[in-house]
């Protein structure tokens, strides 16, 4: 399109952008021109006049018979106007009075043989090429013109003397860093831009927006030329790893793994996890024909202790063009602690007993039970001397908060006070706990929930049912399966193997329930359901939602301790532990913690400034501001260092501070926050320094990132091949010394086509009209 | 002088190994005798299977003469299914004073009596109002942990029996055993026990067990009579039980699966807990332990 232009109008539109568009003739002349256009006008329209033949005009001539003159007149304006000699006034760069610096990336991913302009077929070699300095290369035409300074990048840019100095080896290429450090080491000259030459791969953590911004407001206009394909042909790519920083030991570890691909669709490959060496998960993945991406859900179990490297990857095909992009690793810490829960109950039932026997030799959770056993007459199980004990259900956010997830049992919603009621939801939306809502006969709907505040954590719609409707009545038989969203899903994965555990639910005891559940809630996810004679509709046996910071999750059924004393189940069947165990680690995953410190990322390079942002919280879960935060981060060689973190003030209870992490190894965070003296918590945090060749990843020219680049800082992306055009962009620039140039117009091609059109179409007309 | 089983005479405990043996062999022979009949019996009846819709399973010969008189009573109206059940375990047995079926001593009438007394005092617990009998080879009995037993002195659980009952009690089944005495009750139950559970010991359980504790505090263990001894003041005590003990087998885990209560009648103590002729002590003490005893095998 551009090249059509510029035939048409001999420039380029960007020169039309740039330049002012003037008439050079002098006054006189245009004055005269315009007469003698004008007195041509008058002629033309002396066509109209009637004439000789005008007795054998038909209807249609008539019609016809005003066009000669238009065109007439129209070409006669073409012609006035290449008299008046059009012009476009353009500053350009006094030659050899300017500068322009040429930003080479010096990264690994220039390394890629996917570019065929040059001799060996690599980028690298393509900008060597392209910077000789022969005759016609990008940097010879460049220096004709310009002072041209050279600088190569990798995490920054700096000077060199000659191309002999690039190695094309630097792990990181950050390029707007790079191109804000070149733009300050050529403050103070008369700059025209920057040309960056760059396969566009950006491995900078910090998004490119602001190092944009600051070159938009330095003036310095970036010119992108794009090495590489586009497009690899053949690769595979593991393109992001969604992991959970922190689980508990034993938990089934859920991850997202979404790969890439260009020319294996319909292909099936494995997909490997490993875990220091160890495979833990092995997944086939089947890439669609038509796309290119696929994401995979990955579960594995995290079995041992500590802050665990699992990694990610797919061999390498036989015809693969990258493989150093086809393994992630994720910083995975797994936690050896006791997750405490609260299991309110309001009846003796033994769903109740069976469930905390199923998680007792558990040691990552530790239910404390309080079973409503005779009016106001509990029985308290578990209590420790670490929690705090009280009668029936707590009275004070302090009690409950302590706690990481609350099971509800059969208790019907009149027990509560308003307050507790509101208490226990905000337990889920504010303090992020889990809340799981058991089935019963005084539950949900069953039980008066309706209305109330605790209707807020049913994830299942609720009606009202009125107290004297007497006791509910029992659905049984209700045969139990998986939704599609529970296939896969962490909590319904009774078995090691997916397959297995899909097939496994139809074949389980039949179970019954009292809620009449039927409909979710917007928002809410079913993961399991059952088909019951005796409701047309699916019951929901399994559905969870989010609130505010944390989740509320229903299991309806009441009775399922029938899957561990069932006559059809095997004694050593751990179907009903199973169940129960990955059930409440999934209530207590991602449960916050009072005191919490994380690093923006779970792995860095080395030299990379690492932010570190703690969040503080009192027993009640109120974020608190004034407090005293310190990280001791111990790094891998052991040594201690102290970073004090400050109250960001954008966000109540966050406190941040940063470190430049140089060693590589793992490093260990350890946060002490303080108020008025008295310690309010500790928390810890583990994060990864290594080299991550980023940008071995998205490995193809990403012209996105070159286009933004030139159009955000006023400059433009070219072509290898287009130094010319690179020059005369360069030259036209606003910045460096300048000098004014004309350039005629009255030539452009298009004016001698419109001529030609006008003459023609004229005499055509006229012919038609028997005039000629 | 009062006769003291823990340190019997050598002339006594030649006398007991004698009656013993004399007494096992007759039982086995019985055993023997018995076997043959039970296959043709098992389920033939429809109406036997109607038993509240739930003796599916083979029912032990040795009981059924008992467990007739009570098959064909109608099926109750009450018939929703509810959380708990007092279940009594219809096991096979010696004959026992004439009729083979120890195991429906007092029954139902201290079933019925005890759940009145039970539902009074948990009022939450929704319980099932009536006596609930089956065989121990009843898959059913699956869906009722927990399960009572008296007079286990003449217990002679079959093969099938006792892997069910073994199967019931790892699963997570809680057992109450009640009213038999003196040492040679004791001895047969013990070896039902080492057949039944050979790797779990039999121990004492002290008094500072949650069981004791979970609902009313029993600092002591009682010594709770027939109801004739109760009633018309006699001794407390039967054959040579003198001392009264609260045994059980636990688990690996700590979980109490068996509670043996031996000379001890506290089946009686709730039958005749109206009777104004029985000490109330007994009853009292008597449903406290009951009540303790439902209480912790609904939350252990």
């Amino acid at each position: 399109m551009v090249g059509l232009f510029e035939f048409l109008f001999k420039y380029r539109p960007a020169l039309f952008e740039e330049g002012r568009f003037t008439f050079v003739s002098p006054g006189w002349m245009q004055v005269a021109a315009l007469l003698a256009g004008a007195l041509l006008v008058f002629a033309a329209f002396s066509y109209r006049r009637p004439g000789a033949g005008a007795a054998d005009r038909t209807a249609g001539a008539d019609r016809l018979r005003w066009l000669p003159p238009v065109f007439r007149s129209l070409a006669i304006g073409v012609l006035v106007f290449c008299l008046l000699q059009p012009a476009l006034v353009l500053s350009t760069v006094v030659p050899q009075e300017t500068f322009v610096g040429v930003v080479v990336d010096d990264s690994r991913s220039m390394a890629m043989p996917d570019e065929a302009a040059a001799a060996d077929g690599t980028r690298a070699g393509a900008v060597l090429e392209a910077l000789s300095g022969e005759s016609g290369s990008m940097l010879d035409r460049l220096a004709e013109r310009f002072q041209v300074r050279l600088l190569a990048f990798g995490r920054s840019a700096e000077r060199i003397e000659s191309t002999e100095q690039l190695r094309f080896g630097r792990a990181d290429s950050r390029i707007g860093e790079a191109l804000v450090a070149a733009s300050d080491e050529l403050a103070g000259l008369p700059l025209s831009g920057l040309v960056l030459l760059s396969d566009g791969a950006d491995s900078a953590p910090a998004e490119l927006g602001d190092a944009l911004l600051t070159l938009k407001a330095a003036g310095t206009p970036v010119y992108t030329v794009g090495v590489g394909r586009p497009r690899l042909r053949k690769d595979i790519e593991v393109s992001r790893v969604v992991a959970p920083r922190r689980v508990l030991e034993g938990s089934t570890v859920e991850v997202e793994v979404t790969l890439s691909q260009t020319g294996f669709g319909g292909r099936t490959v494995d997909l490997e996890v490993e875990d220091d060496g160890r495979i833990v998960n092995l997944e086939q993945v089947t890439f669609p024909r038509g796309g290119s991406a696929v994401t995979a859900r990955v579960m594995f179990a995290a079995n041992d202790e500590g802050a665990r490297e699992f990694r990610f990857q797919v061999a390498g095909q036989p015809d693969e063009e990258l493989l150093l992009n086809n393994e992630r690793t994720a910083l995975v810490e797994v936690l050896k602690r006791r997750e405490r829960i609260f299991f309110f109950e309001g009846e003796p039932r033994d769903e109740s007993k069976f469930l905390r026997r199923a998680v007792s030799q558990d040691e990552n959770l530790h239910v404390v039970s309080m079973t409503r056993q005779a009016a106001n007459k509990f029985y308290g199980m578990n209590f420790d001397e670490d929690t705090r004990r009280f009668e029936g259900f707590p009275t004070r956010r302090e009690e409950l908060f302590e706690y990481s997830g609350v099971i509800l049992g059969s208790m019907e919603a009149s027990f509560f006070t308003h307050d507790q009621m509101r208490m226990l939801v905000d337990f889920a939306s504010q303090r992020g706990g889990g809340v799981l809502l058991l089935g019963g006969r005084r539950a949900f709907s069953e039980g008066g929930f309706a209305g109330t505040p605790l209707a807020e954590l049913s994830p299942v719609v609720l009606y009202d049912r009125p107290a004297d409707q007497g006791r509910p009545e029992l659905m049984t038989d209700l045969r139990i399966d998986l939704t599609p969203q529970g296939r896969g899903h962490p909590a319904t994965l009774l078995r090691d193997d997916r397959e297995e555990a899909n097939e496994l639910w139809p074949t389980l005891p039949p179970l019954s329930a009292y809620q009449r559940a039927t409909e979710l809630k917007a928002g809410a996810t079913a993961l399991l359901q059952a088909e019951s004679p005796m409701v047309r509709d699916p019951m929901i046996v399994l559905a969870h939602h989010r609130i505010g910071r944390g989740r509320a999750i229903a299991f309806t059924p009441h009775d399922s301790w029938h899957w561990q004393m069932s006559a059809d189940i095997p004694l050593e069947d751990q179907t009903h532990e199973r169940l129960w165990r990955q059930m409440l680690r999934w209530l207590v995953s991602y449960v916050p913690d009072r005191i919490e410190v994380e690093a923006d990322r779970d792995r860095f390079e080395p030299g990379s400034t690492v932010t570190l942002r703690a969040t503080v919280r009192d027993e009640a879960f109120q974020e608190v501001n004034r407090a005293q935060v310190v990280a001791a981060i111990e790094q891998p060689s052991g040594e201690e260092v102290e970073v004090p973190l400050d109250w960001s003030v954008e966000r109540d209870g966050e406190f941040v501070g940063t470190f430049t992490a140089r060693e590589p190894g793992l490093y260990r965070v350890e946060v002490d926050a303080r108020s008025e003296g008295e310690l309010l918590g500790v928390a810890t945090s583990r994060f990864a320094v290594d080299e991550l060749n980023e940008e071995l990843f998205g490995a193809a020219r990403r012209d996105s990132v070159l286009k933004r680049i030139a159009s955000e800082t006023g400059g433009r992306q070219v072509g290898l091949g287009q130094a010319d055009r690179l020059v005369e962009d360069l030259s036209v620039s606003s910045e460096g010394t300048l000098v004014r140039e004309a350039r005629d117009l009255w030539d452009m091609p298009i004016l001698f086509l419109a001529l030609v059109a006008l003459l023609g179409g004229e005499w055509a007309v006229r012919r038609r009209l028997g005039m000629a | 002088m009062r006769y003291d089983p823990v340190v019997p005479s050598r002339r006594t405990a030649l006398v007991v190994l004698v009656a013993a043996l004399l007494a096992g062999g007759a039982a086995a022979l019985v055993a023997r005798g018995a076997a043959p009949a039970a296959t043709p019996q098992v389920g033939a009846s429809d109406e036997r299977r109607a038993f509240r819709g739930r003796h599916r399973g083979p029912l032990p010969p040795q009981a059924m003469r008992t467990f007739e008189r009570y098959l064909y009573r109608p099926v109750h109206p009450d018939e929703v299914l509810r959380e708990f059940y007092f279940t009594r375990l219809a096991y096979s047995g010696h004959m026992y004073r004439g009729f083979a079926g120890s195991w429906s001593i007092d029954y139902p009438k201290a079933d019925r009596q005890f759940m009145v007394g039970l539902k009074r005092l948990l009022d939450q617990l929704d319980a099932y109002d009536y006596d609930h009998a089956l065989p121990a080879t009843d898959p059913e009995l699956f869906r009722f942990p927990f399960l009572y037993s008296v007079e286990v002195g003449y217990m002679a659980l079959s093969p099938p029996e006792r892997d069910a009952l073994r199967r019931y009690l790892l699963a997570g089944g809680f057992w109450v055993i009640d009213d038999f005495w003196g040492s040679w009750e004791w001895a047969n139950l013990e070896r039902e026990l080492s057949l039944l559970l050979p790797e779990y010991p039999i121990v004492e359980i002290p008094l500072d067990h949650p069981i004791f504790h979970c609902f009313y505090d029993v600092e002591e263990i009682i010594q709770v009579p027939n109801v004739g001894q109760g009633r018309y003041g006699g001794p407390t005590w039967e054959q040579d039980g003198f001392t009264p003990h609260v045994r059980g087998i636990f688990d690996e885990d700590g979980r109490l699966m068996v509670v043996i209560n031996w000379n001890t009648d506290l089946g009686d103590a709730w039958e005749w807990a109206e009777d104004e002729w029985y000490p109330v002590r007994f009853s009292h003490y008597a449903y406290q332990m009951g009540v303790n005893f439902v209480v912790y095998a609904m939350s252990h």
